[in-house]
């Protein structure tokens, strides 16, 4: 689209340069005809391989028999539903994940994004604002080849593997998951807002939701917390933000 | 109770309404039992006062009577000797004599003398005649009689005291006065006994009332008893359920039509996504087609655009208005957060920015950035240039300005510019806004606890103020 930004879409994402180095194969997955061949064309022509599937049965043998660099799921689908098949796919592949969602209810939202998407956009959303999200989720799943190696306790994160282990044992994390573990683990015990967050891991340039950011710490909570429950690592610092510390924090030591 | 008094002359009945009812029945029944009492007090004295006096003149002139005819004798016998007058009226019981005769007299009292004789009696008695009068006689009240012994004898004077009735009239007064008012005084009690349980159901009524009006549409009030009271309850009770099913099916067709609203706009997402991506590729190619085509593309990829700015305005309101809407509050500061709203639009240069104080609060971002974006935008489009924004700590209070110099809107319109798609000026050209805006803006200040406001400045333009209370806490 052209012309100025409106006033109720303030996202100024990057154009997407339909180079090389962005071209993915995508699986789209949404139960309307319609919907599916005009992003189909509109994803082609940024130089993408996509494939698609109308129902969830149908999404995950899709996946299974050709597993994508992305998959672009909505939530509302005949038979499994977008959550159930996330969940599916959660279970094997930390492959990314982006919602599309006719429902913006903030129930729904928050539902996708615990069951493990990465990123979500509402419908109906811009073409350039999809390529974004897009963009900035193949590229932390790209990882960082010159990314130096972190640990914090007895966690080690390898930025140019992608690898997480924890006392020596490998963790699955997503590319998402990864990038906030590892933005945080640079500077253990400094506190880190939602908006810095939103920046740093999701390419945010203005205002991103902030319950990305919350589901993504409750779901990294799951895999590196003893007690995802009490977490001891990743705390909450009430109105402001989250913090990582080095060592689990007993009360009134310091 | 009271009989209503005519509006125009404000009569003691009418100020006795504004006295509370309580006290006001104590009056009234006090009132009441001092009325009667007096009427019967005043009466029965009269009447006793009247009775008594009445036997005591009957026996002065009884008394006086055969007095005289004794005395008849006695001077018949001893003419011209008063003296044996005066010894055989020597010791008289309950009165007192005086006889007079020429320059002669004799008294049966120290006290009374001939001097006591009362001026009205001698006229009638020289004419030999009996007469009787009350008088005040040695500061007491006397009734005297007075007479001639046979004719051309001595005029004889009885003093018959009244203090005895005199006595007695004041004790019965006393009695009336001591019995009336503690009888005044036991129906004030009465009344106040009698207010209470009189009052409750009224109290029942008002709380009832209050519940009523703090929402609770279930408030039943106990209809006991057959009087004007359980009458009242039962009135009372008919309202609440009239008003409560009223409101009842209102919320519901409210509802309804919003959930519609909420449907409409979620069914309209999935082909306006279709829709979305294929104008965005037709619009890629719009400088490939000629003409008519070319144009028809150009208004067809338009008002796609406009479609879902309105589909998404109405998806905001309806969320809003379920009541779905959440605030996510983090520690913001107003200053920092309009100059990354105005960068963000590209509006630095077009709006004159000015901070003040210390501008921090707990806020949701995005809500505060959709506040923003809507009230500059708004000035940039019904607005002329300088747009101004003030941001200000006034008091615990943060305020946000908007202001522009344009016309501004005109006052009839001023209350209006808040409702869902309202146009001021309807021959004005229509603008790329949804008619939505400054709806979800004033919903998205009041999450926060705020208001925006909207006035005209006095030389021409138009203020939008936010206010929002400082949060020390999210």
């Amino acid at each position: 689209m052209k012309g100025p930004a409106s006033a109720c879409n303030p996202q100024r994402p990057t154009r997407v340069a339909p180079t090389m180095e962005s071209m993915a194969a995508i699986l789209l997955v949404d139960d309307d005809p319609s919907v599916r061949e005009a992003l189909t064309m509109a994803l082609e022509r940024e130089g993408h391989r996509v494939d698609t599937a109308a129902t969830g049965n149908d999404a995950l043998a899709q996946w299974r028999r050709s597993p994508p660099d992305l998959i672009l799921l909505d939530l509302m689908l005949p038979g499994r539903d977008g959550v159930e098949v996330c969940q599916v796919i959660r279970r094997e592949d930390q492959v990314p994940i982006i919602m599309l969602t006719a429902r913006s209810d903030p129930i729904d939202v928050v539902v996708g994004l615990e069951s493990g998407a990465d990123d979500y956009v509402a419908k109906p959303f811009e073409t350039r604002v999809l390529l974004a999200r897009m963009k900035a989720v193949l590229r932390r799943q790209a990882g960082d080849p010159s990314g130096r190696r972190v640990s914090v306790g007895d966690i080690q994160i390898d930025p140019a593997g992608m690898t997480v282990s924890k006392a020596g044992r490998q963790l699955h994390l997503t590319p998402t998951e990864l990038r906030l573990l590892l933005e945080l683990a640079r500077r253990p015990g400094q506190v880190f807002t939602r908006t810095l967050l939103l920046e740093t891991v999701w390419d945010y340039a203005y205002l991103g939701d902030s319950r990305l950011v919350d589901a993504c710490v409750q779901r990294l909570r799951t895999k590196i917390e003893d007690d995802a429950s009490s977490p001891m690592l990743l705390q909450t610092v009430r109105g402001v933000g989250y913090k990582l510390l080095a060592a689990p924090e007993v009360a009134g030591t310091r | 109770m009271i009989p209503g008094p005519g509006r125009e002359r404000p009569s003691p009945a009418r100020r006795l309404r504004r006295v509370p009812l309580r006290p006001r029945l104590v009056l009234i029944f006090g009132v009441v039992a001092a009325t009667t009492c007096a009427a019967l007090a005043v009466t029965s004295f009269l009447i006793v006062q009247r009775a008594r006096f009445a036997q005591a003149v009957d026996e002065a002139r009884r008394s006086s009577l055969a007095n005289l005819r004794l005395a008849d004798n006695l001077v018949l016998a001893n003419p011209g000797d008063l003296g044996a007058l005066a010894r055989a009226l020597a010791r008289p019981e309950g009165f007192d004599v005086v006889g007079v005769q020429g320059g002669q007299s004799f008294q049966t009292s120290e006290t009374i003398t001939p001097a006591s004789i009362p001026a009205a009696l001698q006229a009638p008695v020289a004419r030999s005649r009996v007469a009787l009068v009350r008088a005040q006689v040695a500061h007491a009240p006397y009734l005297v009689v007075g007479g001639q012994a046979a004719p051309g004898g001595p005029n004889l004077y009885f003093f018959y005291p009244l203090g005895g009735v005199v006595h007695d009239l004041h004790q019965l007064r006393t009695v009336l006065i001591a019995v009336s008012s503690l009888l005044v005084v036991a129906s004030g009690l009465l009344g106040l006994a009698a207010a209470g349980p009189m009052l409750l159901p009224i109290r029942e009524v008002a709380e009832g009332a209050r519940r009523l009006q703090e929402g609770s549409l279930d408030v039943e009030l106990a209809e006991e008893g057959n009087d004007e009271l359980a009458a009242l309850a039962r009135s009372f009770n008919q309202m609440a359920r009239a008003l409560g099913s009223t409101i009842t099916d209102l919320r519901g067709l409210e509802a309804s039509h919003r959930r519609f609203v909420s449907d409409v706009s979620h069914e309209l997402r999935t082909p306006l996504t279709a829709m979305c991506t294929s104008a965005e590729l037709l619009g890629a190619d719009l400088p490939r087609l000629d003409g008519d085509t070319r144009r028809a593309a150009g208004l067809l990829i338009g008002e796609v655009h406009r479609l879902r700015r309105l589909v998404e305005d109405l998806m905001e309101i309806s969320r809003l208005d379920a009541g779905a809407a959440v605030i996510t509050c983090e520690l913001v500061d107003l200053g920092e957060a309009a100059k990354q709203a105005l960068a963000a639009r590209g509006w630095e240069g077009r709006v004159e920015l000015h901070l003040g104080g210390d501008l921090r609060t707990y806020a949701d971002p995005r809500r505060l950035d959709a506040i923003l974006g809507n009230l500059v935008n708004n000035a940039f489009e019904h607005g002329l240039a300088p747009v101004e924004l003030h941001v200000a700590a006034i008091g615990g209070d943060l305020r946000l300005i908007v202001s522009d110099a344009g016309l501004g809107i005109a006052p009839e319109h001023l209350g209006f510019v808040f409702d869902r798609f309202y146009k001021a000026d309807p021959s004005r050209p229509r603008s790329a806004g949804s008619g939505l805006g400054l709806a979800i803006a004033r919903e998205n200040a009041r999450l926060h606890g705020g208001d925006i406001t909207v006035e005209r400045r006095p030389g021409g333009g138009t203020v939008f103020t936010l206010s929002l209370p400082r949060r020390r806490e999210p």
